[in-house]
Formats: C-alpha cells, sequence, structure tokens
C-alpha cells in the first residue's frame, strides 16, 4: 500500500515537472510576427501565453496607425483607429470593440512597464485576418470583402458578391447536400447581407482557424445537383455558383397540366403505358424539391406521382395517370420554365415520304414527335403519341441510298405510331413543323449534321483544334477554370465520334471527351481538360461548318507585388560542401542579396526568405511567400552530385502548377547561361518543395555545381556571383516584361 | 585395452562420417533453397543527368531487401556513380497497399553530398529500384521510422513517390 502511494506520487512529481520543463520551453520559443507580409518581431516582442500570442500594444497601435490612450486610474488601455474602438483592462477577461465585448483567455498584461495584448483578438476586432502555421503568426488586411450573398435565377444560382475576388475553391464534402466553399483572405464586410436560406437551403459562414480564410457551408433538404462542369464561374466581382432548376409546382387548371420550374429546362421525353393507363414524363437535370401540388377533380388525370427517378444522369419523372379514352399532349410551345400538358385529340398521321434526306410526313394535331437516335444499328427513331396511321403511310418504305436504307412505320401500341429511319451511318438531324393550306402540319426531319473531322496539333506554342461538320453548326464556347478547361456544345448534334476516334491529348490538352449533353434538342458537348491556365482564340464564323481554334498557354495574371528570393539551406544546413570547404548556403545568400539590390534599385518590391545565415524549414519558405502573395519565387541554389566530374547549371520549375514558371524558368536559364558559359543541364520539371507548394511562378535554380573543383573555385569567386545575380535579374526582368 | 582403442576408434571414424554426410547433405538443401533471381539496379550516371541500370542475381529469400543491399554496395561499373551514401543502413522495409516503406536510418540525410541533383538522383535510384517489382507502385522514404519533409533541402519527401522514367538514360 505505502508503496504503491509513493509510486504514484513521485509519477505524479514527474508529469509535473515535464509539464514545467514544457511549458518554459513554449514560453522560450520564438514566435515570429508578420503583419502585412512584413517581419516584425523584433519590434512586437512576441511570445506566447496559453498558446495565444501576446505582443507589445505600442508597437501594434503603431503599426496600424492606430491611436492609444492609457487610463492609469482603471488600468485600461484604448485603441482607436478609423471607425473602431478597442479597450482592454487588465486581468479582465472581457475585451470591448466597439459596442461588443468578447470574452477571452488572454487580456493586456503589464510587464515591466510595457503593455502586451493578445494578437488575434485584437487584430481581429481592427477587421484583420489572422493566420497562424507553427510559431509564425501573419496579421493581414482582408484582401477582398464578401458584400451579400443571395440567391439568383429563382434559386438556380447562388451569387457571392464581393468587392474582389480573392482564391478561392470549392471543397469536397463527404455529404452530398452539402457544398463547401472556401475563399481565402477575405473578411465579411460590415454590411454584410445573407439572403440565401430558403426552404430547400440553409447557409453557415465561418472562420478557418488559423488560416485567414472563410468557408461558406451551403447545406440542402435534398441532394445538392452541383454541376462539375458548370461549378463555379467568376462574373466581374461575384463568385457564382450554379445550380441545377427545380420543381416548383404542378397544377391542373382549364382542362391543362402546368408544370412549373424556378428555371429552364429541357424538353422531357414522353411515352405512354398501359394497366394503368398512364403517361410518363421524364425531365433532364430538373431536381425534386418541394412543390405544390394542385390537382382537383377532372376527367383527364386520376392522380400525379413525382420522383427523383435517376441522380446521374439527374432526371425528374412525373408519372400521370390518365382516366380511360381521354388525351394528353405536350404543348409544344410551353412558356419558359414550364411544360404545359393539354386535353389533345387522336391525331391521324398521312403521308410518310423521303426525298432530299428529308423524312415528311403529316398530321392533323400540331403535335410534337419525341425523336431519338438508337444504335447497333444506326436508326432515328420517331414516337408519336395520341396517333393513328391514315392514309400513304405503308410499314416499309424502301430507300436504298447513301445514308438511308429504308423507312418504317408501325403501331407502337393504341396510341403511339412509332416511325423508325433504319440508316447506314450515324446521322444528326433537325425538326420543323409547318402548317399547310388545308390547315393540317407537315413534319420535316432533315438528316444531317455529323462531325466529318476532328484534329489536334501539338504547334508547340500552341495547339490547334479543327472540327468540320457537314451542316451548318451553331455553337457555343465557354472557357473554366478551376481545373482549366474548354467545353465546346455543338447544337442539333449527335455524338457520332466513338471514343476510340477522338485524336489523342496534345500539347496543352490533357485529356478530351465528348458526350450527349442532351437528346431533344440534340446537343454534343466536347470538353478540353488543359494542363493550366491558357487563352484561345477562334478563327472560324460561327454557326458554321467548321471550328478552328487556336489554344495558348495563357499568361496568369499576378496579383501580388513582391518578387521573393529564397537563398537555399542556412544554418545548421550547409547544403553542398565542396572540396576545399566552400559551403553552398553562404553562396546562396551572397548571390540572394545581390539580386535583391539589383532589383530594389530598378523599383521592385522584394523580400528574402532569410537575410541571415539561419535554418529555416521549406514549409516556412513556402508559407511565407504565400502569405506575402508574391508575384514571383526564385529560390537560389548551389548544385552537387556525388561525383565530381559533374557539371553545369540547371533551372526547375513545378509542372503541375496553373501558372508561367516554365517561361520563367527558360527565361532565367537563357540568362545564366549566356552569363556563367557552364554546360547547360537544362530546365527541368520537377515537384521540388519549395517551388511545388508556393501559389506564384516559383523556379528553383543550381548555378554551377559546388562538389566539381573547378566550379567550387568558380562559385567562390565575387565576379561570378555578380555575373549570376545580374543574370537572374535579366531573367525576371524579361519575364515581366512578356508577361505584362 | 586395444581391442577397446580400435573400437573407440572406429567409433570416432563412423560418427566423423557421419556427421561430415549430413553436413554435405545439409549444404545440398540450403544450395537448392537459395534461387536467384535477376534484378535491376539503378546509379547515376557519372555527369548525373541520368540513372542507369546494372543487373544483379539476388537471392529472393529476401528479393526486396537484397536488391537494396545491392543498391547501397554501389555500382560495378566504372562509368555509374554510387547514390547512397556511407555508412546507410536499411532499418525496415515493409509494402502497404502498393507503397514500399523504407526506413533508412539518419546517414541517408547526414552523409548526403546534397544538391537538387544529387538528390534527385539518390531518391529516384531507390524509388526505380524498388518500383522494378509489380506490387510496388510508389515509395516512401523514412528515416528513423518518420517521415522527413526533405532529404537535402529540395524534395518534398512528405508523399510516396512514383518513378519518373525521363530519369532512366534511353539507350543510344
Amino acid at each position: 500500500m505505502g508503496r504503491k502511494s509513493t509510486l504514484k506520487i513521485s509519477g505524479l512529481v514527474l508529469i509535473a515537472l515535464i509539464l514545467l520543463a514544457s511549458s518554459s520551453v513554449l514560453a522560450q520559443q520564438q514566435v515570429r510576427v508578420f503583419i502585412n507580409g512584413i517581419d516584425l518581431t523584433t519590434e512586437m516582442k512576441p511570445y506566447l501565453v496559453n498558446n495565444s500570442v501576446m505582443v507589445s500594444a505600442r508597437a501594434f497601435a503603431k503599426t496600424l496607425g492606430a491611436e492609444i490612450k492609457w487610463f492609469a486610474a482603471i488600468k485600461t488601455l484604448q485603441l482607436n483607429k478609423a471607425n473602431t474602438l478597442i479597450k482592454l483592462m487588465e486581468n479582465n477577461p472581457f475585451i470591448q470593440i466597439n459596442d461588443q465585448t468578447i470574452r477571452s483567455n488572454n487580456t493586456l498584461v503589464l510587464k515591466n512597464g510595457q503593455a502586451f495584448l493578445p494578437l488575434q483578438e485584437v487584430a481581429g476586432g481592427f477587421g484583420y485576418l489572422f493566420q497562424r502555421s507553427g510559431n509564425s503568426v501573419y496579421i493581414i488586411k482582408p484582401e477582398s470583402l464578401v458584400e451579400e450573398v443571395s440567391w439568383q435565377r429563382g434559386g438556380q444560382q447562388l451569387v457571392i458578391k464581393m468587392n474582389k475576388i480573392s482564391p478561392y475553391r470549392i471543397s469536397s464534402s463527404a455529404d452530398s447536400k452539402q457544398i463547401i466553399l472556401e475563399i481565402d483572405k477575405t473578411a465579411l464586410a460590415e454590411d454584410f447581407k445573407d439572403n440565401i436560406s430558403n426552404r430547400n437551403f440553409y447557409l453557415r459562414i465561418e472562420e478557418v482557424a488559423n488560416l485567414a480564410r472563410l468557408r461558406l457551408i451551403i447545406n440542402g433538404k435534398y441532394k445538392i445537383p452541383f454541376q462539375r462542369d458548370y461549378g463555379i464561374e467568376e462574373d466581374n466581382n461575384n463568385l457564382v455558383i450554379n445550380f441545377l432548376p427545380g420543381i416548383k409546382e404542378i397544377e391542373w387548371i382549364d382542362d391543362r397540366l402546368e408544370i412549373r420550374a424556378n428555371g429552364e429546362f429541357q424538353k422531357p421525353e414522353v411515352f405512354l403505358l398501359h394497366n394503368p393507363r398512364r403517361m410518363v414524363i421524364d425531365i433532364a437535370d430538373l431536381m425534386l424539391k418541394n412543390f405544390d401540388l394542385i390537382l382537383p377533380e377532372n376527367d383527364w388525370i386520376k392522380d400525379i406521382r413525382v420522383s427523383q427517378f435517376k441522380y446521374d444522369p439527374v432526371i425528374l419523372r412525373v408519372v400521370l395517370e390518365l382516366h380511360p379514352e381521354r388525351y394528353l399532349e405536350l404543348e409544344p410551345d410551353s412558356p419558359a420554365k414550364s411544360l404545359i400538358i393539354k386535353a389533345g385529340a387522336i391525331t391521324q398521321l398521312d403521308d410518310l415520304a423521303y426525298y432530299n434526306r428529308k423524312v415528311v410526313f403529316s398530321t392533323d394535331h400540331p403535335i410534337v414527335p419525341d425523336i431519338f437516335t438508337l444504335e447497333n444499328p444506326e436508326r432515328l427513331v420517331i414516337n408519336l403519341l395520341n396517333t393513328v396511321r391514315g392514309k400513304n403511310c405503308p410499314d416499309l418504305l424502301k430507300i436504298d441510298e447513301e445514308l438511308v436504307r429504308g423507312i418504317r412505320s408501325s403501331r407502337f401500341n393504341d396510341e403511339t405510331v412509332r416511325i423508325v429511319v433504319d440508316l447506314n451511318k450515324y446521322s444528326g438531324y433537325d425538326w420543323r413543323r409547318k402548317q399547310l393550306a388545308d390547315g393540317r402540319y407537315q413534319h420535316i426531319i432533315a438528316l444531317e449534321n455529323e462531325i466529318e473531322r476532328f484534329q489536334l496539333l501539338d504547334k508547340e506554342i500552341r495547339t490547334d483544334l479543327n472540327i468540320a461538320f457537314s451542316a451548318v453548326t451553331d455553337y457555343e464556347i465557354k472557357k473554366l477554370a478551376s481545373p482549366d478547361r474548354l467545353v465546346i456544345d455543338l447544337k442539333g448534334m449527335v455524338n457520332n465520334i466513338a471514343e476510340s476516334n477522338l485524336p489523342a491529348p496534345a500539347g496543352l490538352v490533357k485529356d478530351l471527351r465528348m458526350s450527349q449533353l442532351s437528346h431533344d434538342p440534340p446537343v454534343t458537348r466536347l470538353v478540353l481538360e488543359m494542363d493550366g491556365y491558357f487563352n484561345y482564340q477562334l478563327y472560324s464564323v460561327n454557326p458554321g461548318k467548321e471550328i478552328g481554334l487556336s489554344l495558348e498557354r495563357g499568361y496568369l495574371s499576378e496579383r501580388g507585388e513582391t518578387i521573393i528570393i529564397d537563398p537555399g539551406h542556412g544554418g545548421f544546413d550547409p547544403g553542398a560542401i565542396g572540396f576545399t570547404g566552400l559551403q553552398e548556403k553562404e553562396i546562396n545568400l551572397t548571390v540572394a542579396k545581390k539580386v535583391r539590390d539589383l532589383l530594389t534599385e530598378a523599383g521592385y518590391d522584394v523580400v528574402l526568405t532569410r537575410e541571415d545565415d539561419i535554418f529555416i524549414s521549406l514549409k516556412e519558405r513556402v508559407d511565407l511567400a504565400n502569405q506575402i502573395n508574391g508575384r514571383l519565387f526564385i529560390s537560389i541554389h548551389a548544385n552537387a552530385a556525388h561525383d565530381r566530374y559533374s557539371e553545369g547549371t540547371e533551372t526547375y520549375f513545378a509542372p503541375a502548377k496553373m501558372n508561367n514558371s516554365g517561361l520563367l524558368a527558360d527565361l532565367i536559364q537563357q540568362e545564366l547561361l549566356a552569363a556563367l558559359k557552364r554546360v547547360d543541364r537544362g530546365v527541368k520539371k520537377r515537384d521540388l518543395y519549395v517551388i511545388k507548394y508556393t501559389n506564384m511562378a516559383a523556379v528553383l535554380l543550381e548555378l554551377a555545381f559546388v562538389s566539381n573543383p573547378h566550379e567550387e573555385t568558380l562559385l567562390e569567386s565575387d565576379l561570378f556571383r555578380e555575373k549570376a545575380a545580374l543574370a537572374i535579374f535579366k531573367g525576371i526582368e524579361r519575364y515581366i516584361k512578356e508577361t505584362e | 585395452m586395444k581391442i577397446k582403442n580400435k573400437l573407440v576408434i572406429t567409433v570416432f571414424i563412423l560418427i566423423a562420417f557421419a556427421i561430415a554426410f549430413s553436413f554435405f547433405q545439409r549444404n545440398d538443401r540450403t544450395e537448392k533453397q537459395e534461387e536467384l533471381e535477376k534484378v535491376l539496379v539503378f546509379f547515376a550516371t557519372r555527369d548525373a543527368m541520368y540513372l542507369e541500370a546494372e543487373e544483379r542475381a539476388v537471392n529472393t529469400s529476401a528479393l526486396y531487401r537484397n536488391t537494396m543491399e545491392e543498391l547501397i554496395n554501389g555500382p560495378a561499373n566504372s562509368t555509374l556513380s554510387p547514390t547512397i551514401p556511407e555508412g546507410v543502413k536499411l532499418l525496415n522495409l515493409e509494402v502497404e497497399a502498393g507503397t514500399a516503406l523504407l526506413d533508412f536510418n539518419r546517414a541517408l540525410a547526414e552523409n548526403h553530398w546534397g544538391g537538387s541533383t544529387g538528390e534527385t538522383l539518390t531518391i529516384y535510384s531507390i524509388v526505380h529500384t524498388m518500383t522494378q517489382f509489380p506490387p510496388i507502385k510508389k515509395v516512401q522514404i523514412l528515416l528513423d521510422g518518420k517521415k522527413v519533409e526533405t532529404l537535402a533541402g529540395h524534395m518534398d519527401l512528405l508523399a510516396p513517390l512514383e518513378p519518373d522514367h525521363h530519369l532512366i538514360k534511353k539507350p543510344q
């Protein structure tokens, strides 16, 4: 018993000692404070309490340009800037920010006659963003403000109105009823308006701890039809998320049924079934939502059922259970966002004929045939609801020409006639209807429109796309980002190219796919996945029989101003070491400072990741660069290999990044080769840490080999270093001229 | 006495034969178990531009580990350079869901000569040597059992690496 408790006690003592030791280590840990990208660690005298950063109140106020007042009697510090007033009292956990009071674990501390305040709370009170990465904290002025979040187009679009767009992304959510949008370096505007929640969706906004990032979480009542290809768009300063339209109302009124949605939708597929006798209406890309059903007693429809028949692709199914011998038909000219199904009658089909690649027939009512293509064998199917065959409608019209073998017509069921056009090869089609002099309606289905040629050519500096059609085609081209892609919708076109016959990806095109976006009207969608940011130029008319466009790597507009120079290694990490003991870290820092001086003199804003012989991790280098939102990142190194014979100059860029790093690498490598006259080892693509994770155009330079005795002597000489720095400077200048 | 001695000697000789015989037999058996397999081991070219393979026959009893030992031992051909520094030991080797986890002692970083080129060739000589075996698609390098940010200050070692065929010297 006695021994056990002694053990316990000594255990507790040990734990207490460990805690003490670790807390004192924490207190001694160097915290670095960056305000708007500038390292103000020395001025701010930061230290940690409860893992919270405390800084000198006076230095902080000075940096922000806030007025500071000290009321000794009540031990209260007051900070005042523009229309923000913050009051802190010693030993009082409440911080007053204007007319709000927040409770904080950390408050005003007086130490050696100096006041220290909790940085996160106070900076936040002044509207600054707080980002922390390890022991580096960053106070950033928001780059953008979110002003309003609202539904547009009747709830089909979510619009995030900002004063300026800062980097954003849709992050994946395991919950299919949820969308998460993250926006960096942004804050809510003072008069932010949330006009968003309705009966199908609600929105939550949260700040991501330590990341200066706002997270918008949209929760839906149903699975959210967030569309990949039309996911998010930039529209001036707005971010726009598009949703599919949803059903709003179904109402029987004056002998007709109206199906209304909150957005435009495609023409449905309609078919009749028996036992019980019913009409099935499948509407693509329409979502089931809460909707009103108004179905008074009537002679046509007994009952209506609505379901989300499919999610991929999205199809809404409406089933109308019909009374006997009552006919319903689609109103061909339904107003936008709605579908009208009206009382109809049995229609007679007459005079089925074929000429000039056209299938022609007439009906005594203005019906709309349901037309679609089938393959194996290729055929075009025309379904006519509420129709019976009349005169001149043989079971088979033999044609036997290049495109069409024959046309069959048959009674599909009591109320549907089906016309099948047997094709020798695929064909697109175009349906038109006109009224004849005798009051009947003539239907003309022209068989045309297929893709005759499709080429993708890599022309080194650009990639050319060429598509030719058999008929005049209307098309729409959209350029989309994240990921970068070009979408071409070909109207009236049925996809006639097998996947295996698509051209191979080439040049800037990483991947391509073609699909039938819709059948009625037929629209074929071509999506080109690009390997990065790009621009395109169209050199054909629209509509036309050809699309010719050229794709070029685009230059991302670089928002940042600062050029970041990163001298590799440092502190306990010497980098490579030469035979005479020359250390890489020293070469890197000296050349980096020379580059900085040249750039500063030319009027550029430059930051070095290290100014002294200190160690900083690769992550800290990247964090600093991203924090400052630099324009360019240039990492300077000297190379090494096992063998002393290895020699030369090389430059790296990270291939996966969406910016102009490749161009920057090319230009600097050219300049270095011209100036240093070393062996050209080339511009190399590799995901090295600092160039992979920095958000801006970034390169890593290996000037020459420290491990090569001759190059070591060169690297040691001041003249060689001057030449290297000047070459890097010239490369940067050329790059800036080319991209501006 | 004499007879006794003779008997003792005979017994000794018999025992000696028995031991020798069983020894030979065992040797025979072990040789049968030692099946050799031809593998590729990737080293750096002397200009440090590429990786080039040497063929080795290694014992299949611990195929992956024996292949790595050949890489650690360095090239036989004088036109190639070693990629693994002095004093490096492979502490552990496991394959999990297509990723080989290779745990080296810290000598791999501490004795490394550095350079983006040097580091790249070291890492990818390991990656290419390991991924020649079809079950291995990626390689994760650990030092003393832990993931590290980098080996020599350039490459990102936090995530597993796949082979990069641009580094393999094409036959002339």
